[in-house]
């Protein structure tokens, strides 16, 4: 019988999960013959304060490990577990994008896979991987992101109101923690589906050490030749991804641990327009776009008492980038260094204080010329390049920004049924010479067993936009923007299985970055503001064989630029419903579903059009800004997979098919020339999805 | 990093690029601005008027049957500059004019660009037209307003155009590109222009000899251009690579069948560019053959526009 570690007293109610093996097992020569699979020992549950993981395993050969989850300290965060990440029905396994089960989680577009959370803009919320933001989330625009699932152990959503540790967004973050290398044993996995085709391996290296490796290409160029119409252009580049990483474990003793992760990501399209557009003659001759980054990350995590831990981090990264599309061409090379640290200090039972730093040196340098870029939200777009004036930035000399940010968080439980998490988060931006300071408050009250009330205020800062800082095409004096947060609710398990909450929220955004009138010099001020509110209705059930899950949103996100008049948030949907499950049948069968209900994105019609003689194209007179609604969007995908276990080996094969019955999902129009004419454009059609995965 | 023109936005625009258009722009079925041209008074080669310096803006409308019969009304106003979108005016015209009635002549608008002062740092100036079939457009004090101008006859929609001017303000000026040293071949023999007052004896049917004819069948014929490099001016330095010269945008547009697309893109590196461009003959026309025309416009980029016709007959 063996018992597994001490509790301490920080952890109050968490999500336990255990897993035991056996280090001879894990020892033994590889197997001619494939021999039954051992029974491991699984225990899985919640742990409230003053429970220890009392697991007992009859075999004292099994040693054990325990993952805990540590409990919410703010008012939101919804979790995607690993066995679930590679699950969700119409993501073709991407685990980035399983978050769209979640409530206050916007439908994004078909091209663009930036997060929209609680009705703010895509980039007004940040992603993060292994602490670390990242220079592209997803391949190709939205197809899947760029950071390998299987090497993922959670995502973890914080729609607003987060805290102190994360900043520079007044909307929310995504948070996806990878995972450590397995140590029981040499693990590999190969798959090819029909997007693209990875392997991972992943190995002990001794008693303190273990590596993992992976990488992925796209298989889109196989069938690119079928689809591609070659009389329109012919192909320098076919559209293509690929990404890879590396992770490495070492215990360097019994109380810190050193994890190395090195990762990196290229996407490339290049065509050659045999003409211009007909619609738009500024599409013509040469387009091209390439975007690589590598990043290497070094990540020590240190117990040196029970009631004083340490985790510290660093990042390098390197990011080309370039684009040429007509006569616009533009490249931009950065160098990022990222740290990150915290220290946990409990000085007493019921408090515990959390101080940290987050670090950004961001340095750039290229040229940009090409359309002076429009607002990062809002700004109405209907024509097409050849109506707007071309700039040339000139070179970019380096440019270094130093974004020192320091944090400070209580855990603070006066009472055994009250915590209260009050904290202050100072950033300072060298490149605008600002300073912030974002007092954040949440507070969670456990009204029973089952039943936990929450709320949190704070207040949330931003940076403008890299461009929109850029003399020549941005304004250098631009400041950080803010947003005040309010949310409250209640969350309730009704059976270990079963269980929902219930939160509304409001947040007022302001000194929103917005271009000036015409777009003149200085292009951009600090002369937005925005209102968002709603309330979201999450339901899951966690059961043996059946996960689902049900979220519901209702908000409104409208926004004001100078002195105009109100207008929608250009993603603003009023209702957002997601409802998935997974059912394993037995058998390796497993199915799944997911059915989507959104509204439709705002959109501004078109009333006249005005021939510019300078171009030779019509010129759109517009309604009001973002007047007129798209149809409601609905889709249906299903994801079957079949595994056999054949030890030591799993084969799997699976499909994913993406919009079931073929909903048409209409998200804009196709104009003629003169805009007297249009049909309205199609989303997504029908789209299977399917693979073969091999497992040791 | 946050990207400048975000990858799915890109995406967006190739598949816009690659759509079937709702309806082909080359084909001229109904009456259209096709360009405007600007020459400065005192030199008429130069596309960018100094200040104070007269300026005549002259337009090209088409329909099937060739030069429209219109009404005009133009108005001259310094430009707001924009990013995107269409030209505003800052403040009241400076100049404005309309015609009597309708006429088959084709519009063209004279004023003298204001002086300096009174541009108060504005670089470039607007026209605004407005154009009717049905007479003169109803025109205000403001000028031509897209708004609110109207045509006499009410269900006769106002053909607007526009067009913006850069001004000769610094030593670099730009010259209006010319169709003169532009040879044209059609089916791999010369093609050569004839005058309006050559088109209205050309009977098709009677074997017309100085231009093209060729049966309605639906075959596809050739149209090629070489443009010699002289027309494509230096540009001042750039920051990116590959934009040291204009590239010239060609459209061409047809009054009949069925043309392959409405732009062609001419970048001259080599000593001379060829253009070619597939025209598929209509299946049918009257017995007594029709004449088709052909539209050519180049376009520097900068503000300097010209034109050519072609025209041949299509018989039974």
């Amino acid at each position: 019988m063996r018992r597994l570690g001490t509790w301490h007293g920080a952890l109050v109610v968490s999500a336990l999960h255990v897993t035991a093996f056996s280090p001879a097992f894990a020892e033994q020569p590889k197997p001619t013959e494939a021999p039954e699979a051992p029974e491991v020992p699984e225990a899985q549950g919640v742990a409230s304060e003053n429970d220890s993981p009392d697991v007992t395993f009859e075999d004292d050969s099994y040693t054990a490990e325990a993952q805990i989850t540590a409990p919410p300290r703010e008012v939101t965060r919804r979790t995607i577990e690993q066995q679930d990440l590679t699950q969700i029905p119409g993501t073709s396994g991407d685990a980035l994008r399983a978050i769209e089960v979640m409530p206050g989680v916007g439908r994004t577009s078909i091209t663009s896979g930036d997060p929209l959370l609680r009705g703010a803009a895509w980039n007004e919320s940040r992603s993060y991987i292994a602490g670390a933001t990242v220079p592209l989330l997803y391949h190709l625009g939205g197809v899947k992101s760029a950071f390998n699932s299987r090497l993922l152990s959670r995502v973890d959503l914080y729609p607003g109101n987060y805290g102190a540790s994360f900043g520079r967004a007044v909307g929310g973050v995504v948070s996806a923690s990878v995972r450590d290398p397995q140590r029981d044993g040499v693990h590999a996995v190969a798959e090819a589906s029909v997007l693209d085709s990875m392997a991972l391996f992943e190995a002990p290296v001794g008693q303190d050490a273990a590596i993992a490796f992976a990488a992925r290409r796209s298989n889109l160029g196989l069938f690119y030749d079928a689809f591609a119409p070659k009389s329109t252009f012919s192909v320098l580049a076919v559209p293509s991804y690929y990404d890879y990483q590396g992770l490495g474990w070492f215990r360097l003793s019994s109380r810190h641990q050193l994890r190395t992760l090195v990762y990196g990501s290229h996407d490339a399209i290049g065509l050659s327009f045999a003409n211009p557009s007909d619609f738009d003659p500024a599409l013509r001759d040469k387009v091209d776009y390439a975007i690589a980054y590598n990043r290497v990350q070094l990540a020590l995590e240190s117990e040196f008492t029970p009631h004083v831990t340490q985790r510290v981090q660093v990042t390098y990264g390197n990011t080309q980038w370039h684009q040429v599309l007509g006569g616009a061409r533009s490249k931009l090379s950065e160098h990022d260094l990222l740290s990150r640290g915290e220290w946990n200090i409990r000085t007493s039972e019921g408090l515990k204080w959390n101080i940290g730093y987050d670090l950004e040196l961001l340095s750039y340098s290229g040229y940009y010329v090409g359309s002076r870029p429009p607002q990062a939200e809002g700004e109405v777009m209907n024509g097409g390049m050849s109506t707007e004036t071309v700039v040339d930035a000139g070179n970019l000399k380096r440019i270094v920004a130093v974004r020192p940010g320091a944090y400070v968080e209580l855990d603070w439980r006066p009472i055994s049924r009250l915590l209260v998490v009050p904290g202050v988060r100072v950033d300072y931006y060298s490149d605008q010479g600002a300073c912030t300071v974002d007092p954040r408050l949440s507070t969670r009250y456990e009204l029973s067993d089952r039943v936990t009330l929450k709320w949190g205020i704070g207040v949330y800062s931003q940076n403008p936009l890299y461009y929109e800082l850029l003399r020549g095409i941005g304004n250098p004096k631009l400041a950080p923007y803010h947003a005040q947060q309010y949310s409250a609710g209640l969350e309730h398990g009704i059976t270990e299985r079963l269980s929902w909450g219930l939160e509304g929220f409001y947040k007022h955004l302001y000194g929103r970055v917005v271009s000036t009138p015409g777009g003149q010099a200085p292009y951009f001020v600090n002369d937005g503001t925005g209102q968002i509110y709603g309330a979201e209705l999450f339901a899951r059930y966690a059961g043996q064989r059946l996960r689902a899950w049900l979220a519901y949103t209702l908000s409104r996100s409208k926004r004001q630029d100078r002195n105009d008049a109100w207008r929608l948030f250009e993603s603003d949907q009023t209702h957002i419903l997601a409802a998935t499950a997974n059912y394993d049948l037995g058998r390796g069968w497993q199915v799944g579903g997911r059915f989507r209900l959104t509204s439709g994105n705002p959109y501004t019609p078109v009333t006249a059009a005005v021939y510019d003689a300078n171009v030779d194209v019509y010129q759109p007179v517009n309604a009001a800004p973002f007047s007129a609604r798209n149809p409601t969007f609905h889709q249906l995908d299903v994801r079957v997979e079949k595994t056999w276990n054949l030890a030591p080996f799993k084969v799997a094969v699976f499909a994913d098919f993406q919009n079931v019955y073929n909903a048409k999902n209409y998200q804009g129009f196709d104009y003629s020339y003169d805009y007297k004419k249009r049909q309205p454009i199609a989303g997504l059609s029908f789209l299977p999805n399917l693979g073969l995965r091999g497992e040791l | 990093m946050n990207r400048l023109l975000p990858a799915g936005a890109f995406c967006a625009l190739l598949l816009q690029a690659c759509g079937e258009p709702l309806v082909a722009p080359e084909l001229i079925v109904n009456t259209r601005v096709l360009g405007a041209r600007v020459e400065s008074a005192t030199d008429p080669t130069r596309a960018w008027p100094a200040p104070a310096e007269g300026a005549t803006v002259r337009w090209l409308l088409a329909n099937p049957d060739g030069a429209p019969k219109v009404g005009w009304a133009f108005s001259l106003c310094t430009a707001k500059p924009v990013s995107r979108g269409l030209p505003l005016c800052e403040g009241s015209p400076f100049a404005h004019r309309m015609s009597e009635g309708t006429s088959t002549d084709a519009p063209q608008f004279e004023f003298a660009v204001p002086d300096l002062q009174s541009l108060g740092g504005a670089t470039e100036v607007v026209v605004r037209a407005a154009f009717c079939t049905s007479g003169t457009p109803a025109f205000s004090k403001d000028g031509v307003d897209f708004a609110s101008t109207r045509c006499p006859n009410a269900t006769n929609e106002p053909l607007l155009a526009t067009t913006e001017i850069p001004l000769w303000l610094t030593d670099a000026t730009n010259h209006v590109p010319t169709f003169d040293a532009v040879s044209f071949g059609f089916d791999g023999a010369p093609w050569t222009g004839i005058t309006d007052a050559e088109e209205q004896s050309v009977d098709c049917i009677a074997g017309e000899r100085s231009i093209p004819t060729v049966p309605a069948d639906g075959t596809t014929h050739d149209l090629a251009l070489a443009i010699p490099t002289e027309l494509s001016e230096s540009l001042p330095s750039s920051s990116a690579p590959g934009l040291d010269r204009e590239t010239l945008q060609l459209s061409h547009y047809v009054t009949g069948g069925d043309l392959e697309r409405a732009f062609s893109s001419v970048s001259l590196d080599a000593p001379s560019a060829k253009v070619a461009v597939a025209w598929t003959a209509p299946i049918q026309v009257d017995a007594g053959g029709r004449l088709l025309r052909f539209y050519f416009i180049l376009r520097d980029g900068r503000g300097g526009t010209a034109w050519a016709k072609r025209t041949l007959c299509v018989v039974p």
